[in-house]
């Protein structure tokens, strides 16, 4: 039975996934993009298909034994891990995008995952289609207030999930995401993802390293009880003025520091954020090698001036967006607990 | 001397020492040793960097973490990582400066490959420091004039290097090139030997120990389809026709398609290729150097690529013909001789 789901992005950006079938329950945690689902869209920005295909890979040129590449297509077979899968992209570069992905990821880990991969693959074209729109879709948290956003870009393990939580339960803020938000202009545009996942942890765990066996069975139950509606106890931020960036990092030191970065590196700090995204990792499914990143390389090698290779459209649109938002980083220590929370608060208070 | 010490010396432009203190097995599977043999000199006492190999025990404190394992502080990077049954962990410091230790520790597995994940790598960046470009690609000399074969894997850069020999040119590598103000220096490693590219003049020259070695991992192959490449050291095979530096006359860009077509292109364009084309043979050390760029984006770390390209423009000639190849994807003799032709 094949299995259709519609996307809008703030009617920005849509897009439309097909497949050949659906997960069940597991969808519920598998779809990542739930929030933005619609009934229909017309002329989708992506189309991704997900199951077997054949692809059109004639009159191709090949890179490292393994990447097919012509105008504005790509194709390959690959493997990693636990995981195998093959993908076609035509409009790799331009024009309206289709992703063919035919996949399959072994063992328990990828059980609530099975379309991991194929996901991190959409959300890096989702990047790349709203950066020539002139978006920035920033891997950071985002929080709001009487339509006042603070931006919380970090790496990994920076506790951004868990801030969001805190300054959402204890801080009276609405949700713009917790992994990934859209800059556009002077404001931010909510990008939430895995909303029930994150609606639970809101409302039932400390914090996201709180994650043992008797959470999980109450996850379970607390999705069950709630599989037919779509709505979560978190309330999702209007678009919001940028009022505050602040770059979180993780440190092995006791003290809590902040200071001033510059316009410029805060710049090149947001676009190398991004890219070490393509890194996708997941826990046990030994995938450590970033295979879009490989492929937008692979594509840079046969043409090294396309859009693709450049990407000189994120500097002009970062900077246009940033230019007059007051920016600092702050160090946090290893563990996180309240008192970090607490000194994040009271830090962004100071400033108003 | 201390005999697990040992000192290279690229062309005089960058030194650097290996101490070698991991164990039996690492040693024995390790690929190290033979990868830079040819640079092997006598002790230096003031390396451009000095690379640790075995166990030790990481100075991370006060350093931010970066995705729960990449730990980042000024002029210092450390992690653990693996790719597939090969496991490593290696710490890096004094890299913005003169200074460089780099300590790493590997499982057997990992042994075999750590030369191109973390040396190689190195080496570019050292290089670049120094002004001069590492190329992928391989090179040939006739005349003193060097002819350069630019690809990624796939392209035929080996078989064209061994062609060439055949036809009386001389070896300068077959995997690495460095250019240097309009020359192209050697990079002599070790030859990847397959059925495919076992032409004449290897198999000729080829010593007992190496053909039996090659001949046993073919039978391997056949049997259990687990294929360990033969390694041979090119002093083994081309004794008498090795060189080392010459001006660099021509350039070809190999790329994989259909069928054969050559077309001339500028140094520009070349430029564009060369860059993503380094970028691509550069993992995982890449994802480092970005880790480590996203902490400190002013770094000469973060810097690198933008003066790896500039390092490109400097040191290629403006009279150095270009062209872009085209060749099928079953590189054979004939491919050869149509480039030639060409």
């Amino acid at each position: 039975m094949i299995q259709t789901l519609n996307y809008n992005l703030h009617n920005i950006l849509k897009f439309k996934i097909t497949r050949d079938r659906g997960h069940g329950l597991r969808d519920l945690i598998n779809l990542k993009f739930s929030f933005f689902e619609v009934e229909e869209v017309d002329n989708p920005d992506i189309t991704l298909n997900i199951g077997k295909f054949t692809p059109s890979n004639k009159n191709c040129y090949l890179v490292d034994h393994k990447y097919y590449i012509k105008e504005n297509y790509f194709y390959c077979k690959d493997s990693e891990g636990k995981a195998k899968w093959e993908v076609e992209i035509s409009g790799f570069e331009d024009g309206e995008t289709t992703i063919n992905f035919n996949g399959r990821i072994k063992g328990f880990q990828s059980f609530m995952n099975p379309d991991f991969i194929v996901q991190n693959l959409l959300i890096r074209l989702i990047e790349y289609k709203l950066s020539k729109k002139g978006y920035f879709l920033a891997h950071s948290a985002g929080i709001s207030k009487n339509k006042q956003a603070y931006i919380l870009p970090g790496r990994g393990g920076t506790f951004k999930t868990s801030l969001c939580m805190d300054f959402i339960r204890r801080g009276g803020f609405e949700f713009l995401g917790d992994d990934r938000v859209i800059l556009h202009k002077d404001k931010v545009l909510s990008f939430p993802m895995s909303l029930r996942v994150f609606g639970f942890m809101c409302k039932h765990l400390p914090n996201e390293d709180s994650w043992n066996t008797f959470n999980k069975i109450r996850f379970a139950k607390w999705l069950w009880d709630r599989k037919d509606k779509r709505d979560t106890p978190i309330k999702i931020g209007e678009p919001s003025k940028i009022k505050h960036l602040l770059f979180i990092v993780r440190t092995n030191k006791e003290v809590i520091t902040v200071r001033e970065i510059s316009l410029k590196e805060t710049i090149d700090r947001l676009i190398t954020n991004n890219r070490l995204e393509d890194f996708i990792s997941l826990g046990g499914m030994g995938i450590n090698s970033g295979p879009y990143l490989k492929y937008a390389l692979a594509y840079s090698y046969i043409f090294p001036d396309s859009s693709v290779a450049t990407q000189k459209k994120d500097l002009e649109v970062l900077k246009s967006i940033l230019e007059n938002v007051p920016i600092h980083e702050i160090e946090i220590p290893n563990n996180y607990d309240l008192n970090v929370f607490n000194e994040l608060h009271r830090f962004t208070q100071s400033l108003e | 001397m201390d005999k697990n010490e040992k000192s290279y010396n690229i062309h005089g432009i960058l030194r650097f020492k290996i101490i070698n203190r991991s164990n039996f097995l690492n040693r024995l599977f390790g690929t190290v040793n033979l990868e830079y043999k040819n640079f092997e000199t006598e002790r230096v006492n003031d390396p451009d960097f000095t690379i640790y190999l075995g166990d030790f025990t990481p100075s991370n404190q006060e350093c931010r973490i970066l995705d729960n394992h990449y730990y980042v502080k000024e002029d210092y990077f450390y992690c653990r990582d693996s790719y597939k049954a090969a496991r490593w962990g290696f710490e890096i410091s004094g890299f913005e400066s003169e200074d460089t230790k780099i300590r790493i520790y590997t499982n057997s597995f990992a042994s075999m490959i750590i030369s191109g994940f973390l040396i190689d790598p190195l080496i570019n960046f050292k290089l670049a420091e120094k002004g001069c470009a590492l190329v992928h690609g391989s090179c040939v000399s006739k005349d003193n004039h060097a002819y350069l074969f630019t690809a990624q894997g796939g392209g035929g850069k080996t078989s064209t290097a061994l062609y060439a020999v055949e036809r009386g040119f001389n070896f300068m590598g077959d995997n690495f090139t460095i250019l240097d103000k309009g020359y192209a220096l050697s990079f002599l490693s070790p030859l990847n030997i397959f059925s495919f590219n076992l032409v004449p003049v290897v198999k000729k020259n080829m010593k007992i120990k190496s053909k039996a070695e090659f001949h046993l991992k073919n039978i391997l192959y056949k049997m259990t389809g687990l294929r360990i490449v033969t390694k041979i050291d090119v002093k083994e095979i081309f004794t008498n026709s090795l060189n080392d530096k010459s001006k660099l006359k021509t350039i070809f860009l190999l790329i994989p398609k259909g069928k054969f077509g050559i077309v001339e292109i500028d140094k520009e364009e070349l430029i564009g290729h060369m860059v993503a084309n380094m970028k691509l043979d550069s993992f995982p050390f890449l994802k480092y150097m970005m880790m480590y760029s996203y902490v400190f984006p002013e770094s000469r770390m973060a810097t690198h690529w933008d003066r790896y390209e500039e390092n490109l423009r400097r040191n290629l000639s403006d009279h150095v013909t270009i062209y872009r190849v085209e060749v099928p994807q079953r590189y054979d003799i004939n491919t050869f001789e149509e480039i030639w032709g060409g």
